[in-house]
């Protein structure tokens, strides 16, 4: 006979209490599984986006600073950044301004830090340009402000006017004023000196940075090594790109010094990321084969029970509705539970993980994380209504009197 | 009302029976005896739909429901036979009020008509103060009254009862014959299979199998 859905729900219930130790045990397993796989799957999806938005309301310009000692300058011109090199020698602190494929000897462009005015005289006297003398700007006002000129383009780029400030990372604490903006190549720049002298000079080519020597000096103490300044240079990223560019210098064998702690960040970022899908999956599989095995248990428990429906006169159909109608109600009873119980693992994983990574974790709840577990869940449903469905139909009412006999 | 035509059922070279024919008629009480393996049971399995035999027929009502689909069965199963098996075959888990709802969900009767025809059934077979008790909990004699309840709930036609006193006392066996005697006085068909002459004298009919043939055959 076929079962009709009036009576349906009444042979669910006695069916459901036939084998009730066998559902319970399949409700709390259901229930761990679909907690953890919907709390990863929520963190998985939550904290990058979370941590990204972080980043932006903290630096609005999105800037990461990376400083390089290149071995092979077409590189990093080729990957598309202007580059600035610096001489450490303090006796020639040479900014060389660079764009183009002019020679580091091209003396045209550039802006030169003199130890001394006698230095400064020797060169100046080389040289045809005119030039204008000025007052002297200190580099820095020791709470780790610098004052540096961007070209325009660089300006849009990062979406700061005068005044504007360039963050270059999220945990160390220097900044950029942009104290001028300069928008063709002719330009007056004015130098910092020891002495408290400044000097304009014109810089051709437009120049991406200008950076004052203080500001390359505290790069050299804070890496704690010497920056060959004749091939080093700086270029201002965002953030979320510095890990990336990273990975990309260091494939091409060209070192970096990484002034922020954001490129560590963001690869610890990028694990825990991975880290959280690899585990989503894990136990969204695991999970899905426990409920197989455990359905298997159900209907081998079962099957006698099964045997006797058929030989008083249920149909095959009927019976497959009633084992899983009832396995289907446990899966939804469990969602619902797992749901809330992943919202408490999500608070407690938040502060584990904030500690482990050093990095402030905020994991909420992705709305569609369960409902994806659940699909999931319930295409393996179908696949086990599949595998169960010849079974249910080999069920012979016999076997349970032969059995007896 | 069953017509058992030249039925046959052999697994491999091995005949459990062998061309056997007789005719039920409507309020019959037919007792099949005979040694173990003879094919007692075999007969009964393939008249009450659980078993196919290898050939013959079994015209129930004008219909021989050797051809019945699965569906067809599966009716005649749950609204024409009762069984009652010697290992009584009731949910241990369930009470027997459950026990003996199985038959009528099955059967799609309303919850109210299910209720009556429970406690009817149950006032009938004397187990009406026993409905919440769980049938693990009856003793044998109370197993085989609920198992004969639940096989009269849709009210069948013909109730298979396979030695329903095997696992009983001489007492209560006694009683559940006097069961059986009541229910065909009523006008239900009986075929019963049975060991003992005693039980098998209460019948209108006799019919004796020895290796899967009817060897005898009478009637009173």
């Amino acid at each position: 006979m076929k079962i009709g859905n009036n009576v349906l729900f009444e042979l669910l219930r006695i069916e459901v209490a036939a084998s009730k130790k066998y559902y319970i045990v399949f409700f709390v397993i259901l229930v761990v599984f679909l907690s953890i796989t919907i709390a990863m799957f929520s963190a998985a999806i939550s904290v990058p986006a979370q941590y990204k938005k972080d980043l932006s309301d903290v630096y609005p310009n999105g800037a990461g600073v990376l400083i390089s000692t290149l071995s092979n300058v077409d590189a990093i011109k080729n990957s598309g950044a202007d580059y600035v090199t610096f001489h450490n020698s303090y006796a020639t602190n040479l900014v060389t301004l660079k764009n183009g494929n002019k020679s580091l000897d091209d003396l045209s462009g550039e802006a030169h830090i003199f130890k001394n005015e006698t230095n400064r005289n020797s060169y100046l006297s080389k040289i045809e340009r005119p030039f204008i003398s000025g007052r002297v700007w200190n580099a820095s006002d020791n709470n780790g402000h610098y004052n540096i000129w961007l070209s325009a383009f660089v300006a849009n780029a990062l979406n700061v006017t005068v005044g504007g400030i360039v963050r270059p990372d999220i945990g160390y604490t220097f900044e950029l004023n942009v104290i001028g903006i300069y928008e063709d190549h002719f330009i007056t720049v004015k130098e910092s000196t020891e002495e408290g002298n400044f000097y304009e000079i014109e810089i051709r080519d437009n120049p991406d940075f200008i950076i004052s020597y203080d500001l390359v000096n505290m790069f050299a103490q804070v890496m704690g090594e010497s920056i060959d300044l004749g091939t080093a240079y700086l270029e201002v990223y965002d953030v979320i790109d510095i890990a990336k560019i990273a990975d990309k210098l260091t494939k091409e064998n060209i070192d970096y010094l990484d002034f922020s702690n954001a490129v560590e960040n963001v690869r610890a970022l990028n694990l825990s990321k991975s880290l959280f899908w690899l585990l989503t999956f894990l136990l969204l599989f695991v999970g899905i084969f426990a409920v197989s095995n455990i359905i298997s248990m159900i209907v081998n428990v079962r099957e006698k029970g099964y045997g006797l429906y058929k030989m008083l006169g249920c149909e095959t159909s009927g019976i497959i509705k009633i084992c899983f109608l009832g396995l289907l109600f446990i899966l939804i009873l469990s969602l619902v539970i797992g749901i809330f119980c992943a919202s408490l693992i999500g608070l407690y994983f938040q502060s584990f993980a904030s500690n482990l990574f050093n990095i402030e974790f905020h994991i909420g709840l992705v709305w569609y994380a369960p409902l994806m577990v659940f699909t999931m869940h319930l295409l393996a449903f179908a696949l086990y209504y599949l595998k169960f469905k010849r079974k249910f139909a080999s069920i012979s009412p016999l076997s349970i009197l032969l059995e007896e006999k | 009302m069953i017509t058992v035509e030249n039925l046959t059922k052999s697994y491999g070279g091995f005949f459990a029976l062998s061309d056997v024919s007789f005719d039920v008629e409507k309020g019959d009480y037919i007792a099949v005896t005979g040694r173990s393996g003879s094919g007692k049971s075999t007969l009964f399995h393939i008249i009450g739909g659980l078993d196919r035999p290898t050939d013959g027929a079994v015209i129930f009502e004008g219909r021989n429901s050797i051809n019945f689909s699965e569906k067809e069965m599966a009716r005649y199963r749950n609204l024409e036979i009762g069984f009652v098996f010697q290992s009584f075959h009731l949910e241990p888990s369930y009470t027997v009020y459950k026990n003996l709802e199985i038959p009528l969900l099955i059967a799609g009767i309303d919850k109210n008509t299910r209720d009556e025809r429970i406690r009817l059934n149950a006032d009938k077979l004397g187990i009406a103060d026993k409905l919440n008790n769980l049938a693990n909990n009856l003793s044998g004699g109370e197993k085989q009254r609920v198992a004969i309840a639940r096989a009269l709930m849709n009210n069948p036609k013909v109730i298979l009862a396979d030695e329903p006193c095997g696992n009983l006392d001489s007492l209560n066996a006694e009683k559940i014959m006097d069961i059986f005697t009541a229910l065909n006085n009523e006008g239900i068909t009986v075929l019963l299979i049975t060991h003992h002459i005693k039980d098998a004298q209460r019948a209108k009919k006799i019919i004796n199998l020895l290796d899967g043939e009817i060897v005898y055959e009478d009637r009173k």
